[in-house]
């Protein structure tokens, strides 16, 4: 039936439209290797490549995806011939998942998980429980159109926000996010460096529309890897035991004992804890305990270079900034590239690491930023709210979409003109069907 | 599970910790936590393989007391931590301990769930009836009609059957003992820890401070063991399906004796369904020998140890 469709349809453009012109440029066949994925495959590339030791995952569109590819890829060869790989478990659900997930990077392995939104929620008390313990892991988000069952199988950045507060009460996290396919592959694998450095959660936030990218990419550079396990705690030079898992020290960081390491007893509580893991209620113990937690993600906020906190586009000394995050950076090079062809001077910023929120190194840009515009693909404008609390700097104009369909290079460009030609509203909603 | 090695020196004591223990007098707690030191000295662990799980709850304060690994997780949530550890670090023993409230109620879901994986590690249920720490309030295995001093009416929701449920969710080894027995509930537990798949050991225990319907006369009055009786709980030839049928449906049947007399010691031991981390091992010949907990993931210099390009040529056009 379907090819009768297309029959019919043919015979019809045939005898009822002239001849469309219609130009395909030939391009030289190229001899170079490149691969062909999409963001799903990509971030367990990465994660495969930095020594993922364990995932856990409860079935959910579009996260689960990338779960099946590294079940299908659990034996992975080393370079000594040798081989290991991740284990993979499907659990009963988000809660479980997660929870299981802590429990294998309580002994030492790399450990993720993978949701999208209602996943999500159901994680944030055992992400409180990673915070509190700090436990080093990663959380993978897919998101999707909220709230509630939303649009699952549609494109949204609305979950910024609950990545970066989700759940009671306060605790230090990390939350970056990939702006393509490529970059999936070293964001994915660079979240467990910063899990096990910081001993911390890091959500690494995705959208569907990632994940619906189909491209070809060049072959990923795993030499570009570093990678970094973080403090761990060594039985031969400390005497006391059991082991102060929560050591307090400058930078809020730990040695980290593992389970099942000779000589390395120690406890672990989703309670208020003294050094030693044991409860406690009293006054100062609990500041201290707060305030060693909060250090580390100031001491985060230090070490990460400018390059792996945002990027800048285009032509750097233009004063018309684009603002941005995630999936979007596709369109915005794409509406970058059509401005600069008419002349129009512009660049943009594609945010990396939203939580530490780059305020510091985003100071002498936003300064010079006229206007300053954020694009996203919600309802509320999440990003510029965090902008605008974090660096003091609101965005003058705000272009949203959140039909569940990505930004197009057209319509962003449209509304990018529209903007410099000074007829722009401070709300440019990106609609369908207008696209 | 954990290799009997008799010639340890190592005793129950080795396992306390020196925390101030802030059960209330009487507890059942108290008995199990003698239990648990018993059994791990029995069986001859060294406190630095073992890890125990609490939830939340009087019960889950248990991993303070023991000289071990102790990690005090989430309400409802310690199987699925104690599960991670385990499959990351198969030389762990794991032991997970939490109220009837915590596996019953908020956790069931998990409760169920760990019966489908023959994982060696161990599940102990404290029963009470009631919620201690919140003051009061009916468990799930508090039964339709009754009610304790705390609560202002009777229980109108029917209660869950823990060894039943149990049973039918897979479990492959399945007891229940007596927190004041402290002699026979060691061995119970050294049973249980030894067995090499999932075991889920119901622990009834008075509450002497909310629940005065099941109080120490009480039980000493009701209880039997099942062992004493003659019930052999142990299925070990695949090959006698009629056999096995028995003595499931006759487990299944001892486990619904409640009232006049009440039946302990070993339901079920099925050493018949396959190992989890054998199935796992199945799949990934190298997991027994370097499983995630040891992988090594980069050189010195940070370079990864994993070798993509096979991985990669897949995905080439």
């Amino acid at each position: 039936m379907n090819r009768e469709a297309i029959g019919i349809a043919y015979a019809y453009v045939q005898s009822n439209f002239s001849p469309i012109e219609l130009q395909l440029r030939q391009y030289p066949e190229s001899r170079e290797q490149v691969l062909l994925l999409n963001a799903t495959q990509s971030v367990a590339l990465g994660k495969l490549a930095a020594g993922l030791g364990f995932q856990s995952y409860y079935p959910i569109s579009p996260a689960s995806d990338e779960s099946f590819f590294l079940e299908a890829h659990e034996r992975v060869p080393l370079v000594n011939g040798e081989e290991s790989g991740p284990v993979l478990f499907q659990t009963e659900d988000e809660i479980a998942a997660i929870a299981m997930a802590s429990g294998a990077a309580l002994t030492g392995a790399r450990s993720a998980t993978a949701t999208s939104g209602p996943g999500f929620s159901l994680m944030t008390e055992g992400l409180g429980w990673a915070g509190m313990n700090e436990v080093p892991l990663v959380v993978t988000l897919y998101q999707r159109g909220g709230p509630s069952t939303g649009m699952p199988t549609r494109t949204d950045q609305g979950d910024l926000l609950s990545a970066i507060h989700g759940g009671h009460g306060e605790y230090p996290r990390i939350v970056m996010a990939s702006g393509d396919v490529e970059s999936c592959f070293y964001d994915a694998a660079q979240a467990f460096d910063y899990a096990e450095r910081y001993q911390l959660p890091v959500i690494h936030l995705l959208d569907k529309a990632l994940t619906s990218t189909l491209q070809t990419v060049p072959p990923f550079d795993i030499q570009r890897l570093c990678i970094d396990r973080g403090m761990r705690y060594e039985a031969d030079h400390e005497a006391k035991n059991p082991v102060q898992r929560f050591a307090l020290t400058d930078s809020g960081i730990s040695p980290r004992p593992l389970l099942g390491q000779p000589g390395g007893q120690h406890w672990l509580t989703g309670v208020e804890h003294t050094e030693e893991g044991l409860v406690t209620e009293d006054p100062v113990m609990r500041e201290k305990m707060m305030e060693k937690r909060a250090r580390k993600l100031l001491q985060a906020a230090q070490d990460i270079p400018a390059n792996e906190k945002w990027q800048l586009y285009g032509d750097r000394e233009a004063t018309l900034t684009i603002i941005t995050w995630g999936s979007n950076k596709g369109a915005v090079l794409e509406a970058l590239a059509m401005l600069e062809e008419e002349g129009i001077r512009a660049r943009a910023i594609q945010l990396r690491l939203l939580w530490p929120f780059p305020a510091k190194e985003l100071e002498a840009i936003l300064s010079t930023a006229a206007p300053l515009i954020a694009v996203e693909c919600n309802c509320s404008g999440q990003m510029q709210s965090l902008i605008k609390s974090q660096t003091g700097r609101a965005c003058e104009h705000l272009i949203l979409k959140y039909s569940g369909r990505p930004i197009s290079g057209e319509s962003l460009y449209s509304a990018l003109k529209q903007i410099y030609g000074g007829r722009a509203d401070a709300r440019i909603v990106l609609r369908n069907p207008d696209e | 599970m954990a290799a009997e090695r008799p010639n340890t020196l190592l005793t129950a004591r080795d396992f306390q910790s020196t925390q101030i223990n802030d059960w209330c007098a009487g507890c059942g707690d108290h008995g199990i936590l003698r239990g648990l030191e018993k059994a791990l000295a029995l069986l001859g662990c060294s406190p630095d393989e073992v890890a125990v799980f609490g939830g939340i709850g009087c019960s889950g304060k248990t991993p303070y007391y023991l000289n071990s690994y102790g990690v005090h997780t989430l309400h409802g949530r310690l199987v699925p931590y104690a599960m991670g550890a385990k499959l990351a670090n198969p030389d762990l023993t794991v032991i997970a301990v939490g109220g009837d409230g915590d596996g019953l109620s908020i956790g069931a879901g998990h409760f169920v769930n760990a019966g489908r994986r023959n994982l060696d590690m161990t599940y102990i249920l404290f029963n009470n009836g009631v919620y201690g720490l919140t003051k009061g309030q009916a468990s799930p295995t508090l039964r339709q009609g009754e009610q304790i001093k705390t609560m202002p009416r009777p229980n109108i929701q029917a209660n869950v059957n823990p060894v039943l449920l149990a049973l039918t969710s897979g479990y492959t080894w399945v007891g229940r003992g007596y927190a004041y027995d402290v002699k026979s509930l060691a061995k119970l537990i050294a049973e249980a820890i030894r067995h090499p798949g999932i075991a889920c050991l119901d622990v009834l225990q008075p509450c002497p401070v909310y629940n005065n319907l099941h109080t120490m006369e009480w039980y000493n009055d009701r209880i039997y063991s099942l062992q004493s009786e003659g019930q052999d709980p142990v299925i070990s030839n695949p090959a006698d399906e009629e056999g096995n049928r028995e003595k499931r449906t006759q487990a299944m049947a001892r486990a619904q004796e409640w009232g006049d007399r009440i039946p302990v010691g070993i339901f079920l031991q099925d050493l018949t369904q396959p190992q989890f981390l054998d199935q796992i091992a199945d799949r990934q010949p190298q997991y027994l020998n370097n499983p995630p907990a040891i992988q090594a993931v980069s050189d010195d210099t940070g370079k990864p140890l994993r070798e993509m390009r096979q991985l990669f040529a897949e995905l080439e056009v």
